[in-house]
C-alpha cells in the first residue's frame, strides 16, 4: 500500500512511501492526468500526486538538502524567472494552489513553447510570460508585487537580475530563492568562492542571506540561496 | 498639477499625487487586443490610448506627466508640448502593483479576480505564442534544424562504415583497402555480397570507378577471408543496403538544404557555400543573432572550447572556428591562415548583416573584393 504523508511542516509538500518502501517527495496535481516531465502519477484515496525528482527540479532537492523555511506555500504569488519548460514551476503551482499565483518568465521561444503545452495551458494559476528577465521594466503592466521570486536563470549576472526583479516586484519582507550554478558564472574558479560571492552581490542589495544549501549528490557545484528583504 | 502615466494591462490609467485615479482609457476587454498593445508595448511604440488621455488631462489643467516608460515619455513631450519625467518604477505604479487585479476590478473593468486572471493569462498567452510562431515560421530555424541533421547523418554513415568494415572484413577484409569510397563499399557489400559472384562484368555493373575495380579484382585472389554462411552474409547485405539509402537521403537533403540557404541567405551562401553558411547560422543561433556578432566572433565561431581555454590560461587564441572550412582558409599557407580567416570573418559578418536587414543579394560584389583582398595578403609572401 502506498502511503502518503506530510514532508516536514511544509505546507502543500508531501512524501509518498512507495511499495518498495523508497521515500519520494511529491506534489498534489493541480492538474489531474497532465503530466509535465514524465513524472510518475500516483493516486491515494482519490487524490492525485506527481512524484517530484530531486535529479531534475533544483528546488527538490533543496528540500531533501534541509531547506529550513519554504516560502512557497498555499496562496502566495510567485514570480518565477527562468521557467524554462515548466518542471519547477509546475510544482511551485502545485503548492500555491489555485488561490496562488505564479508568473512564469522564460526568454527561450524554443522553451516557451513546452512550457504552454505541458505547463500553463493546464493550471489556472500559471502566467505565462515571453520576455527577458534582465529588463524587469518590460513586464511593467502585468506582473504585480510578489511574496517570492525564484530565480534560476544560469546567467553570470544572476544575482544582480534577481535583485533588479525584487526593486520593482517583490513586497516588503518577501523572500528570494536563487539557484546558482557555479559553472555558468565562471568554470575556472573555485565554486565555493562563486557561491560566496554570490550571497555577498546579495547582502549588497539589502537582502538578509538566510541559507545557503549545496544540492550534492543531486546538481553537482550548485547550491539554492534562501534570502528575505 | 502632476499626475503619474501608468500602462497596465486593462488600461491606461492617470493617477493622482494622493493615489486616485484621476482620469483612465480602458483597453477593449477581449484578449487578442489586449495582447495587441502589450505587443505594441514590447516594440517600444506609444499606444493611442496614451495620447488621448494625456490630451484629456491636459485640458483638465494637468500640465506634469510622470512615467514608467521612457519611450512613451518622450513620444508625449515630443507631439503634445508637455512636460514629462521618467521613474522606473513609480509610487504610483508601485502602489497599483501591490494587487492589479483588485483594482482591475475597482474601475469595472472585470466582475472579480478570476475574470481578471484568466484575461491576463489568456492574453500572454497569446502573445507568447504569437512570437512562437513567428520564429517558427523563420527560415533560419529550417537551416539549422537541415545542417544538424545532415551532420548526424554524416556521423551515421561513418559509423556503418567502421562497422560493416569489421563485419564484412571477417568475410573479405581486403576490400576495405581496395575502396576509396565508403559509397562504393557499401553497394559492392549490398548488391554483390558473395566473393565468387564478384567479376569484372558485375563490378562495372555497380558504377565503379575502375582504378576500384582492378584492386578488387586483385585483391580476390589473395583474400585470407574466412568462409562464412549464407545466413551471416544475408544479414550484413542487409545493413549494407539501409547505409547506402542514407547517401541518397544525404545527396536529398544537401540539396535542400543548398535551397533553403540561399534563400534564406544569399550573400551568406554566395561567400561561404551553402553548408559552411548554414553552419555558421546554426552556431550563432539564428540569422539575425549571427549578423549581431563583431567578425572577430564570426571567426572562431565553432572554436569556443579553443577560445575559452585561451582566455581561461592565456594560451595562443584559435585562428578558425568553422570557417576553417572555406577553401580559402584551407588552402592559403599555414602561417598566413590567421590573416586570411580574419578577412573572410569580417567580409561574412557584412554578408550575415547584409542578408538579415535586407536580404539584397550583393554576393557577386562580395566575392570579387574577397578574392582581391585575400590575393593581396597572399602576395606578400
Amino acid at each position: 500500500m502506498v502511503k502518503v504523508r506530510p514532508f516536514k511542516n511544509f505546507e502543500g509538500v508531501y512524501q509518498i512511501i512507495l511499495d518498495s518502501g523508497e521515500r519520494r517527495l511529491a506534489t498534489v496535481n493541480l492538474a489531474p492526468g497532465v503530466q509535465v516531465y514524465g513524472e510518475r502519477l500516483v493516486k491515494v484515496k482519490g487524490v492525485e500526486y506527481r512524484l517530484w525528482d530531486p535529479y531534475r527540479s533544483k528546488l527538490g532537492a533543496a528540500l531533501l538538502k534541509g531547506l529550513r523555511r519554504l516560502p512557497i506555500k498555499k496562496g502566495v504569488k510567485v514570480l518565477y524567472l527562468g521557467a524554462a519548460a515548466g518542471t519547477t514551476l509546475s510544482h511551485v503551482s502545485d503548492i500555491i494552489g489555485e488561490d496562488g499565483i505564479v508568473y512564469g518568465v522564460e526568454f527561450s521561444p524554443r522553451a516557451m513553447r513546452d512550457f504552454i503545452k505541458r505547463v500553463s495551458a493546464h493550471r489556472e494559476n500559471v502566467v505565462p510570460i515571453l520576455a527577458d528577465a534582465r529588463f524587469p521594466e518590460r513586464y511593467l503592466p502585468y506582473v504585480e508585487e510578489v511574496d517570492v521570486i525564484y530565480c534560476d536563470i544560469a546567467q553570470p549576472d544572476q544575482a544582480r537580475i534577481l535583485s533588479d526583479n525584487a526593486d520593482f516586484y517583490l513586497e516588503k519582507g518577501g523572500s528570494t530563492l536563487l539557484a546558482v550554478k557555479a559553472r555558468s558564472i565562471d568554470v575556472s574558479r573555485r565554486p565555493v568562492e562563486i557561491f560566496k560571492e554570490e550571497a555577498k552581490v546579495l547582502r549588497s542589495r539589502g537582502f538578509k542571506v538566510e541559507a545557503t544549501l549545496r544540492l550534492e549528490p543531486f546538481d553537482k557545484d550548485h547550491v539554492l540561496i534562501l534570502s528575505r528583504r | 498639477m502632476r499626475c503619474t502615466i501608468l500602462e497596465l494591462i486593462f488600461g491606461v490609467l492617470a493617477v493622482g499625487d494622493d493615489g486616485k485615479v484621476v482620469d483612465w482609457k480602458p483597453f477593449p476587454g477581449k484578449p487578442a487586443e489586449i495582447a495587441d498593445r502589450l505587443e505594441k508595448l514590447s516594440r517600444g511604440e506609444v499606444l493611442d490610448e496614451v495620447f488621448t488621455l494625456v490630451e484629456r488631462l491636459k485640458a483638465k489643467g494637468f500640465n506634469l506627466f510622470v512615467f514608467e516608460r521612457e519611450s512613451s515619455a518622450r513620444a508625449v513631450r515630443d507631439e503634445l508640448g508637455v512636460k514629462t519625467l521618467v521613474e522606473t518604477p513609480s509610487q504610483a505604479g508601485r502602489m497599483f502593483r501591490r494587487d492589479l487585479a483588485s483594482k482591475a476590478v475597482e474601475l469595472g473593468f472585470v466582475k472579480n479576480r478570476d475574470e481578471y486572471l484568466r484575461l491576463v493569462r489568456e492574453a500572454l498567452d497569446l502573445l507568447a505564442r504569437r512570437v512562437i510562431r513567428e520564429r517558427s515560421g523563420r527560415g533560419d530555424i529550417y537551416v539549422i534544424q537541415a545542417v544538424h541533421a545532415l551532420d548526424e547523418l554524416n556521423k551515421t554513415i561513418n559509423l556503418f562504415y567502421s562497422r560493416l568494415r569489421e563485419w564484412y572484413g571477417l568475410y573479405f577484409p581486403e576490400l576495405s583497402d581496395a575502396i576509396e569510397e565508403p559509397e562504393e563499399y557499401f553497394k559492392v557489400v549490398a548488391e554483390i555480397g558473395w566473393r565468387e559472384d564478384m567479376d569484372r562484368e558485375s563490378l562495372s555493373k555497380l558504377g565503379l570507378r575502375e582504378k576500384s575495380v582492378k584492386s578488387i579484382l586483385r585483391a580476390l585472389k589473395t583474400s585470407i577471408g574466412a568462409e562464412v554462411d549464407r545466413s551471416d552474409i544475408e544479414e550484413i547485405r542487409r545493413v549494407a543496403e539501409a547505409a547506402l539509402q542514407l547517401f541518397k537521403l544525404r545527396d536529398r537533403l544537401e540539396r535542400y538544404l543548398e535551397k533553403r540557404v540561399r534563400e534564406v541567405a544569399p550573400n551568406l551562401c554566395g561567400l561561404a557555400g551553402p553548408i559552411l553558411a548554414a553552419k555558421l547560422i546554426a552556431q550563432a543561433g539564428g540569422l539575425e543573432a549571427l549578423s549581431k556578432m563583431p567578425a572577430s566572433t564570426v571567426q572562431v565561431l565553432g572554436a569556443e572550447k579553443a577560445l575559452f581555454r585561451a582566455l581561461r590560461t592565456g594560451s595562443k587564441p584559435p585562428k578558425h572556428g568553422v570557417i576553417f572550412q572555406h577553401p580559402l582558409v584551407r588552402q592559403s599557407p599555414r602561417r598566413l591562415r590567421g590573416k586570411v580567416s580574419r578577412i573572410l570573418a569580417a567580409k561574412l559578418a557584412i554578408a550575415a548583416r547584409i542578408d538579415a536587414f535586407t536580404g539584397e543579394d550583393m554576393s557577386e560584389r562580395l566575392k570579387e573584393e574577397l578574392k582581391q583582398r585575400v590575393a593581396e595578403v597572399l602576395q606578400q609572401r
